[in-house]
């Protein structure tokens, strides 16, 4: 199967407004594995109605 | 003389003022002179103001003979990581990025807080660049080196914090923490470190890493001087929007109210996985002290530990990408190259990652409160999984080990103290990590503190 992570990589960066040279576009390449371990964690779950964090609260019988 | 002022602890030295035995003009002479002595091998500062701190001790001085003593941080030298501003320094963060910036126009809210309590500045401390990095290693001005083996890292990114205060140069020192940056530090310089709860300390005037998880909090010798510094720094800012209005209350108090009853959970998943062997002997042993002393000790499995970390780094890459994206487009070649990196990397999360990590942040603290503290007032783990690493480690392999411990209780935002527990056989320090509750730092503080009590890892000093 072919690698395309390094054009990913580039890709990435670009939208990002980051335009790397190639051997940092390889290293980002090297990262995204990592990465992709991460957002797959995030991705599989199911986070029902959720809402994005705010900020804490103490507990209410406090 | 003066040696032996600067190995007084905080609270030692503030009785010594109080009762006027001691002048803060003699403190800070005595940390200045210890500062000239060790820093050829310590690296902790990267700017003393010795000038301003001199003028501020005769000030202390004159207030103090004349009635008007304000608390126990008045007249008692201190540093600050060179992240927080103060006001007439320039705030390097330790990168070439910065070099040439001009003297900060105002503190920083916690500097303003120490100057209000009376405290000293003696100066600005070594760091990790920009605070992304957990050993330390990375900084324009020279790694800070550890004071129980100069050829270790200090560990980060509050290197500086972490090993002044190991090495005696001040009483206590603010750092930041953002994925483990005082709590790490202060395990691997065998000090006491406390992040408290997300919002309880004003992050204004601080360069940030990641405004989702930045945290502010004092590295000390003793869990009763770290006590008195989160004291007089905690508290609400209206000019931060994630500061918190919850009332600190008075954690001196109960500080010496024991553990008699206090119910320890020791997890008994993803905390213990991939401990070095003394690390895990020694955090065994300190958890027998906790029970010995009236604690309970139960298993509890901590919901979601093993998905935290993916969440941190959606949201911590991305926030600091955000915030360094000009000077890396300007001036990508002026960061550390590993620095550059993780900042790089952090283009590489999408916007929906960002967003299900803070969904998830949500979610954890949900569970947390209703699975772990509805049964527990406090988690007992290791700080780091190894004892300080070497200094010319590969700093990327590293940090992931480092900050395996530390970086899920920046998501959740609980308060966590790391606290000497021993040694390993080659004589470097370790530390032992008690979470507690939102808003409990008070619990997590007295936990600490019955536990330092009861042994005598604190008292140990490095030879230098």
């Amino acid at each position: 199967m072919p690698d395309d992570s390094q054009q990913d990589a580039a890709a990435l960066a670009r939208l990002a407004g980051l335009d790397l040279p190639s051997e940092r576009r390889l290293a980002l390449q090297l990262g995204l594995v990592t990465v992709r371990t991460a957002v797959h964690v995030l991705m599989e779950r199911d986070y029902g109605e959720a809402e994005p964090a705010d900020r804490f609260r103490p507990r209410p019988d406090r | 003389m003066s040696g032996d002022l600067a190995g007084l602890t905080l609270a030692q030295a503030a009785e010594a003022v109080r009762e006027r035995r001691v002048s803060p003009v003699e403190l800070t002479d005595a940390c200045l002179e210890h500062i000239q002595a060790v820093e050829p091998r310590i690296n902790a500062f990267i700017a003393v103001t010795a000038e301003s701190a001199r003028e501020a001790a005769r000030q202390a001085a004159d207030e103090i003979a004349g009635g008007n003593y304000r608390g126990p941080l008045h007249g008692i030298p201190l540093a600050l990581k060179d992240i927080i501003d103060v006001q007439g320094v320039p705030t390097t963060a330790a990168s070439k990025v910065r070099a040439g910036a001009l003297p900060a126009t105002r503190d920083g809210a916690v500097t303003e807080r120490l100057d209000g309590a009376g405290a000293i500045v003696l100066g600005k401390l070594n760091l990790h660049e920009f605070a992304f990095g957990a050993t330390g290693a990375r900084s324009a001005f020279g790694p800070a080196r550890n004071p129980w083996g100069t050829d270790r890292a200090t560990g980060g990114s509050s290197s500086g914090s972490g090993a002044s205060v190991a090495a005696g140069e001040c009483f206590a020192a603010i750092g930041t923490d953002t994925g483990g940056s005082i709590r790490i530090p202060a395990s691997l310089c065998g000090v006491v470190g406390l992040k408290p709860t997300f919002g309880r300390v004003s992050r204004r005037g601080v360069v940030p890493l990641s405004w989702s998880l930045d945290h502010l909090g004092p590295l000390a010798r003793t869990v009763e001087d770290a006590a008195i510094v989160y004291q007089a720094v905690a508290g609400h800012d209206p000019e931060d929007a994630s500061s918190s209005d919850q009332p600190v209350g008075d954690v001196m108090a109960g500080l010496r109210d024991g553990v008699k009853g206090l119910r320890i959970g020791l997890p008994d998943n993803f905390f213990f996985d991939a401990l070095d062997a003394d690390v895990e002997a020694a955090v065994g042993e300190a958890i027998q002290v906790l029970e010995g002393l009236g604690s309970t000790v139960g298993p509890v499995t901590l919901p979601l530990a093993d998905e935290l970390p993916a969440a941190v780094n959606a949201i911590m890459l991305p926030e600091a990408l955000a915030y360094h994206h000009r000077t890396l487009k300007e001036r990508a070649d002026d960061y550390d190259p590993d620095v550059r990196y993780r900042l790089e990397l952090g283009a590489t999360f999408l916007a929906v990652h960002y967003v299900q990590a803070q969904r998830l942040r949500e979610v954890a603290v949900g569970a947390w409160r209703s699975e772990v503290f509805d049964r527990f007032d406090i988690i007992a783990t290791a700080t780091t999984q190894t004892p300080a690493p070497p200094l010319d480690a590969s700093d990327l392999g590293v940090t992931l080990g480092l900050i395996r411990l530390t970086n899920p209780i920046n998501l959740l935002g609980l308060p966590a103290v790391s606290v000497p527990c021993g040694f390993t056989s080659q004589g470097l320090p370790i530390g032992f990590q008690l979470i507690g509750p939102w808003f409990r730092e008070d619990v997590v503080l007295r936990a600490a503190h019955a536990y330092e009590q009861a042994t005598e890892w604190h008292a140990k000093r490095p030879r230098l």
